[in-house]
């Protein structure tokens, strides 16, 4: 059955091009309904408070208001449960509208109109009585015993106390003592946010006794199970469309939208009629959620030899209000540590509620916060061992068969590396930028023009290919062409693109035939374009579905062409005799039979790798994409300001579905890490947690002029890196390439200016204060 | 406010067709330029970003320059000439603008957001340098963020475009 594979390899976008060039391509925004209502959020100016008291007459007598949704009312129409389903162990207490509110920016009340002006003429008729309550902004404090609740509900500030946010193994206490040299540091990270050009948008509408909900979502199916649970509603009522995203990085979950969602579907029930609801970008910057804000205390012991033997961390991560996915930010900061084979482990990670604007993933979750801090430390480690920091890595780096921590390997909590080759990708890196050439030693300049200091550094960065099932269902249509429910969105990352290549081969169709929705229920549950699921899940489900098509139509064929099934394959939409191409029967032929149409509908399920055991040990496989980088600097000792002056980046990617996506998500990361690393992100003001940074021009964003100047992309390409992925062995692409940047940064202008900021971004002023010549506070 | 101040008419030439519309009745009067072409002309190419002038997602022409439309209200556009992504490509023929043609074929673009207000950032550009060296397209274009980052795909785009253009096509 195998053949050359005709579309999967090539860098051809096939999707939507000429409507995005055009301006012809929807975006939700766009969709324009027939009597759709407007709608606009009232919003908390409290960090923390009840509302003692909230009087909606005068904005329900605003002409052209049509309704106004509180905690008052809502429950009215929808059970008083709470939003969010358990992931793991524990769901939280959060309601569509609630009485307490906990940061500034948390929904108060909803109103709809006849237009975005009249709904925010209602709110300021809105009048409530607040009361406010004791907050709590910092994590550390609110670890403490005795210290504020962020929630009067709730009798602690943790997120949870679940077996997965520890690590231990090994014999950290004996490694102590044996370890021949001992570094000790704290890091925290800068805070950044997605910023999506197109914010967050959703229109709800009901058709009948069927809801129909219209979303800027990358995870529909997600959302699709929430709003059944909020409204005692079957799935099976509810259909949730995603047009394609003006851009995501986790900033539009899925299950971070299911409040608005369920508020929007009740206002649309009432009047009967459609709704949209808009963010602003103030409201996308300052009251959605961004990265965590990490802090980690990290210990590490060492051989002589250079080998890592030991790590002793703890890592906090403020998770702000709400939990979005509760209990998850713990477990998958533990995996981030394991990178390089360290035997002996003692590693805890506590996520903290404060009354801060929520946390939560972005490319990928707690991805960038945790490399930002591990890629910092390891950094120093290499230097205290005198090592080079490209051999270090090379040295300590896992390799296949290493066995590792995994969240979700219940109940053990390790895994095993199934393939890839870490190594071999630094190495091809390194070579491209010319390390062993350019690298002078630690805190050396590799030149220096004036004021101006230049030197090199390095990080790596990984994560996992993806987490749940995905189910794709496809259909071949009696004229031939293919429709395939995918339920998660296309935002950029060429997911359809990719989609259609691997269908296209895998069913013997041109990918012109095929049409890809991004809607539930008509597809199966899949996480979403999240966690790196694309590629190895969704992606990997079509092919499946496609084969059980292909497989389906071949079985037709046999009797028509009198061949056994095996004797044939399909190209080009029609089923053929390999041995004698010239007999062949057209998908459309097979499909009219006995003076009737049929259909094929062709079902696939993939599996994340966790779900595969390792023969021996019984112990769950654990895929995972690699990656690394290289970067020289320029840092102006006079300003503080830090120039990339060139980068090498590298990706493991087993096979390459499509080279020009691929290059193109590890430019995009690029950048967008070069920002996390060197501008201020969201700054929160001390007294109120309250984001300071609600504009683009204060959250300041690259443009064209900030892209390197030099930049080239090293790809590993081989499909046995990727044993467990089945689409044709092809790995994720789209989060990790974002995880090494920063902490490459900060490498690189440690060597440029002999000082480790190990606090913040690279911002001039944190530069000019590690130069000594800004005062420290 | 929403309020419709007193009626008055404006007239607006939008990719060659001619509109005539009633502030307060067509439009409120605190439509900004965006929001009427999306809203009133049905235009929806024009994507809303920011709406702050920030991110240059808005970005149309008018009298062949470049400005960011939701900074600007659509009732002072009286007489004005705009042109949207819309208004590219050739009305009868549907071939597209080279720039359009070279963002598609050069990879211009990854979620699109930002497209529209590149590609007419970029039109002006060329329209009066047709021969651009690097930092001029970078110049021209830093006012219209691309979150994707596909900021090497765009300025190959541009340059591509540039070629093409020297054709005689425009």
């Amino acid at each position: 059955m195998s053949r050359e594979l005709r579309y999967v390899g090539k860098g051809a976008r096939t999707e939507s091009g000429r409507e995005i060039v055009t301006g012809k391509e929807l975006f939700t925004d766009d969709i324009r309904m027939a009597g759709m209502l407007h709608s606009k959020m009232l919003r908390s100016p409290h960090q923390h408070a009840r509302i003692r008291r909230i009087d909606t007459s005068k904005a329900e007598a605003l002409e052209g208001v049509a309704a106004v949704l509180t905690h008052q009312n809502i429950y009215k129409y929808i059970p008083h449960v709470l939003v969010h389903d358990t992931f793991l162990l524990e769901s939280e207490t959060l309601y569509a509208l609630d009485s307490e509110l906990f940061y500034i920016g948390d929904e108060v009340a909803c109103v709809a109109a006849e237009s975005e002006e009249t709904a925010e003429d209602g709110l300021d008729l809105i009048d409530v009585e607040y009361e406010p309550l004791p907050a709590i902004l910092d994590a550390e404090e609110a670890m403490k015993e005795g210290a504020i609740r962020f929630n009067t509900r709730r009798d602690s500030n943790l997120v949870g106390k679940f077996e997965i946010q520890d690590i231990l193994w090994g014999n950290p206490e004996q490694a102590l003592q044996d370890a021949a040299l001992f570094v000790e540091g704290k890091y925290s990270c800068s805070v950044q946010t997605h910023a999506t050009l197109e914010t967050n948008c959703i229109i709800c509408e009901w058709v009948n006794d069927e809801l129909r909900v219209t979303a800027t979502i990358q995870s529909p199916a997600n959302l699709h199970l929430r709003l059944a649970r909020a409204l005692a509603m079957d799935q099976s009522r509810i259909r949730v469309t995603v047009p394609r995203l003006g851009g995501g990085f986790g900033g539009k979950p899925g299950y971070a939208e299911s409040r608005p969602c369920i508020i929007l579907a009740v206002l649309s029930r009432i009047t009967g009629r459609p709704v949209k609801l808009r963010l602003t970008m103030g409201e996308k910057l300052a009251c959605t959620h961004t990265r965590y804000p990490t802090v980690a205390y990290l210990k590490a012991g060492a051989g002589r030899d250079g080998s890592l033997t030991l790590l002793q961390g703890k890592l906090i991560a403020n998770e702000g209000a709400h939990a979005l996915i509760h209990g998850i930010t713990e477990g998958v900061a533990c995996s981030r540590f394991d990178t390089y084979r360290i035997p002996n482990y003692d590693f805890h990670a506590q996520a903290v509620y404060t009354n801060k604007v929520p946390s939560g993933p972005m490319r990928p979750l707690t991805g960038c916060e945790c490399f930002w801090l591990s890629e910092s430390f390891f950094d120093e480690v290499a230097e205290r061992l005198d090592q080079d920091p490209v051999e270090f890595r090379i040295k300590n780096h896992v390799r296949k068969g290493d066995v590792i921590h995994m969240m979700f390997a219940f109940p053990h909590g390790k895994s095993i590396i199934p393939g890839g080759d870490g190594p071999l990708l630094i190495r091809m890196a390194a070579e491209e930028f010319g390390w062993k050439a350019r690298w002078k030693g630690w805190r050396k300049t590799v030149e220096r023009n004036g004021t101006k200091l230049r030197s090199i550094g390095v990080a790596v960065g990984s994560n996992i290919c993806g987490i749940h099932y995905s189910t794709v269902i496809l259909k071949v249509n009696p004229d031939g062409s293919v429709n395939v429910g995918l339920p998660v969105a296309e935002m950029g990352q060429g997911l359809t693109t990719a989609t259609s290549q691997v269908v296209a081969d895998a069913l013997g169709v041109t990918p012109d035939r095929i049409f890809i929705h991004h809607e539930t229920p008509l597809a199966g549950f899949a996480y979403g374009s999240i966690a790196q699921c694309g590629i190895p899940l969704n992606v990997g489900a079509a092919k499946i579905a496609a084969e059980d098509a292909k497989q389906q139509l071949l079985e037709l064929a046999a009797a028509q062409l009198h061949a056994k099934v095996e004797e044939l394959d399909t190209e080009d939409g029609a089923v053929f005799v390999q041995a004698e191409p010239r007999r062949r029967v057209s998908f459309p032929s097979l499909l009219f039979s006995h003076g009737s149409y049929l259909t094929i509908v062709g079902r696939g399920t993939a599996h994340p790798s966790y779900m595969e055991f390792h023969p021996e040990t019984g112990m769950p496989l654990q895929e995972r994409s690699y990656h690394v980088g290289l970067a020289e600097v320029e840092v102006d000792t006079e300003t503080g300001e830090v120039q990339v002056l060139r980068a090498v980046t590298g990706a493991e990617c087993g096979r390459v579905i499509n080279p020009r996506v691929v290059e193109q998500q590890m430019q995009g990361s690029l950048v967008m890490g070069l920002e996390y690393a060197l501008y201020d992100g969201i700054v929160h003001d001390k007294r109120d947690g309250s984001v300071l940074t609600a504009s683009l021009t204060d959250y300041k964003l690259p443009t064209i002029l900030d892209f390197p100047p030099v930049s080239k992309t090293v790809v590993s390409a081989d499909p046995a890196h990727a044993p467990t992925c089945v689409a044709y062995h092809a790995k994720s692409m789209s989060e990790a390439p974002e995880t090494f940047v920063a902490p490459m940064l900060l490498n690189a202008v440690y060597n440029a200016i002999g000082v480790r900021i190990r606090e913040g971004s690279l911002t001039p002023m944190n530069v000019l204060k590690a130069l000594g010549k800004l005062n420290p506070s | 406010m929403a309020e419709p101040m007193s009626s008055h008419r404006i007239r607006l030439v939008v990719n060659s067709r001619h509109f005539e519309l009633e502030v307060g009745a067509e439009l409120y009067a605190s439509y900004t330029l965006a929001r009427a072409l999306r809203e009133t002309l049905g235009l929806t190419g024009t994507k809303i970003g920011c709406d702050h002038g920030e991110c240059g997602a808005c970005t149309v022409l008018m009298e062949g320059e470049p400005v960011a439309s939701c900074m600007i209200l659509a009732a002072e556009c009286d007489g004005k000439k705009i042109t949207t992504i819309e208004g590219l490509a050739d009305a009868e023929s549907g071939q597209l603008h080279p720039l359009q043609q070279a963002f598609l074929d050069r990879f211009g673009f990854q979620c699109g957001f930002c497209t529209p207000g590149m590609i007419l950032s970029a039109k002006a550009l060329l329209d009066r340098n047709p021969n651009p060296a690097e930092h001029e397209i970078k110049e021209s274009l830093s006012g219209n963020l691309c979150r994707c980052g596909n900021y090497p795909d765009i300025l190959a785009s541009v340059q591509s475009a540039a070629k093409a253009m020297k054709g005689g096509s425009k």
